[in-house]
């Protein structure tokens, strides 16, 4: 399903899954059944996903979400996208334009900043846009299997995950619960960036140069589609106080 | 609002309390019973210094749902006075963990705006250490008591998963790492009931729910302590509605 090539994978349909699963829920009732024992079973029905109806390339794609950035700095917002006819529409599948891996910020998001509506964004968010295995599959996800040509890393201004990684970082303290894994992520731009004048600004910028890289070398799967020209990485930093996106040499 | 020194049942009342003022709410609570809700309503504001208590913050969002889904939105917060109000400082109501999916947006679909909610977003909505610590940060920092898991119909990620561990088929790239995240959801799942691919997609976001309200030692003890409830609910494509999932919660609270 990650993979671009077309796979034996992408031929089985729901039919295969709604059937394993009455046959499954027969065995279900009196034992444990192992779902890697379970047998594949094939069909011909397609993958529900349609391809987009147009496809953008990533100039293109970077270029409607700096239009929609420009209607939002100018407070000439027009929600497009968002109607109940547009709902049904998109109901039996998603062909995104973009992704997007931003902040879990309530300040930051992309749908807002970029006027968009449903369908248009794949959207990963977590506390300083950093990454994880999961958050790797998702965005893989949208760029093997949506074929989005564009992803945008968006870091912000006064970032708080940035702000509490440099303090713990400064303090030698060590961060409670799981947050601790947000600063070993976030680590190496605070190293990189603390000694700045602004060092949050520095750190959520540098974060963002890192991720960007990090992608391609993380994941053969993005890697590869970066080298067929298929996709384009870029990085962003939105303004909290003027609202623009910019998008990061 | 229970505080800590409330005892276990009474915490417990209070809760199941909450529940049964969220099932007024939203009408039967169940997606196939469900009546749509008044419309009408005040206007979401930013939170101010205080905390939100959770029944009013499931309320706004479910208000701000039923404006989506009657196509009278009001996009509360789109505007410049928003942004350079909450620019030096965030106070979301409420902390959502949804798909990354484009069709789910949750500002879009709960009606809300700038500084309104904290949104974490992976495909399939799973729990793994940063996104655990993401919400960590929204409740213990930012003070937000209510966290919705939302789950959606025809997760393409639950599809990936099922399809992968159906066929054997091994994980290609990182997407082992969602069906390691996935798989104990389908075990769990009563497949005897429904459609699988949605059932399981159902008790992958209880399951998620679950794993959160435990996680311990920060939102494990906001959750005992009365001070965090996390709510499943699952998204309708077709009719744009937000139902809650909430028999898991309950069983907790009974277990």
């Amino acid at each position: 399903m990650m993979n671009p090539r077309p796979s034996r994978r992408n031929f089985l349909g729901l039919a295969a899954l709604t059937a394993a699963g009455a046959a499954l829920a027969a065995c279900n009732r009196n034992t444990r059944v192992n779902p890697l024992d379970w047998e594949p079973l094939p069909t011909l029905e397609p993958s529900p996903t349609p391809r987009a109806p147009e496809t953008l390339t990533a100039d293109e794609a970077l270029a409607r979400l700096l239009e929609g950035n420009h209607r939002f700095v100018e407070a000439q917002l027009v929600h497009p996208d968002q109607a109940p006819e547009h709902r049904r529409h998109l109901a039996e599948g998603q062909h995104p334009f973009a992704a997007v891996l931003g902040c879990a910020d309530s300040r930051v998001p992309p749908e807002i900043l970029f006027d968009q509506g449903l369908g248009d964004l794949f959207v990963a968010r977590v506390a300083g846009n950093i990454l994880s295995e999961t958050l790797l599959a998702s965005l893989e996800y949208a760029a093997a299997h949506l074929h989005v040509p564009l992803i945008v890393v968006l870091g912000h201004e006064r970032c708080g995950a940035c702000q509490a990684a440099l303090a713990t970082i400064e303090s030698d303290g060590e961060a409670p619960g799981h947050l601790a894994s947000l600063v070993t992520a976030l680590k190496p731009a605070v190293e990189a960036a603390r000694l700045s004048d602004d060092p949050v600004t520095a750190i959520a910028r540098e974060n963002v140069r890192r991720v960007v890289a990090a992608l391609a070398r993380r994941s053969t799967v993005l890697a590869g589609l970066v080298k067929k020209r298929q996709l384009k990485i870029v990085g962003g930093y939105y303004d909290l106080d003027d609202g623009a996106v910019e998008i990061m040499a | 609002m229970p505080t800590t020194n409330l005892s276990a049942s009474r915490r417990r009342f209070l809760r199941l309390a909450g529940l049964a003022a969220a099932g007024s709410l939203a009408g039967a609570c169940r997606p196939w019973t469900r009546e749509p809700l008044a419309v009408a309503g005040p206007t979401p504001t930013l939170r101010g210094p205080d905390p939100v208590e959770t029944d009013d913050a499931l309320e706004r969002l479910l208000q701000g749902n039923a404006r989506y889904v009657a196509d009278r939105m009001q996009r509360p917060g789109h505007t410049e006075e928003r942004r350079a109000q909450v620019a030096e400082g965030q106070h979301p109501f409420a902390a959502i963990l949804t798909c990354a999916d484009s069709r789910v947006p949750p500002e879009i679909l709960f009606d809300q705006g700038l500084g309104d909610l904290f949104v974490v977003r992976v495909a399939g909505n799973v729990a793994d250490d940063e996104i655990t610590a993401s919400l960590e940060y929204a409740a213990e920092h930012l003070g937000v008591r209510l966290i919705m898991v939302l789950g959606h119909e025809r997760c393409g990620a639950i599809r990936a998963v099922l399809e992968s561990v159906l066929t054997g088929a091994e994980a290609e790239g990182h997407l082992e790492s969602l069906v390691k995240a996935i798989e104990p959801a389908l075990e769990a799942a009563d497949l005897t009931r429904g459609e699988v691919w949605d059932t399981v997609g159902d008790a992958n976001v209880r399951r998620t729910a679950a794993q959160l309200r435990a996680s311990r030692p920060i939102l494990h003890e906001l959750v005992e302590a009365g001070e965090l409830r996390v709510v499943g609910a699952r998204y309708d494509l077709d009719a744009g509605w937000v139902t809650l999932l909430d028999d898991a919660e309950v069983e907790e609270a009974h277990g």
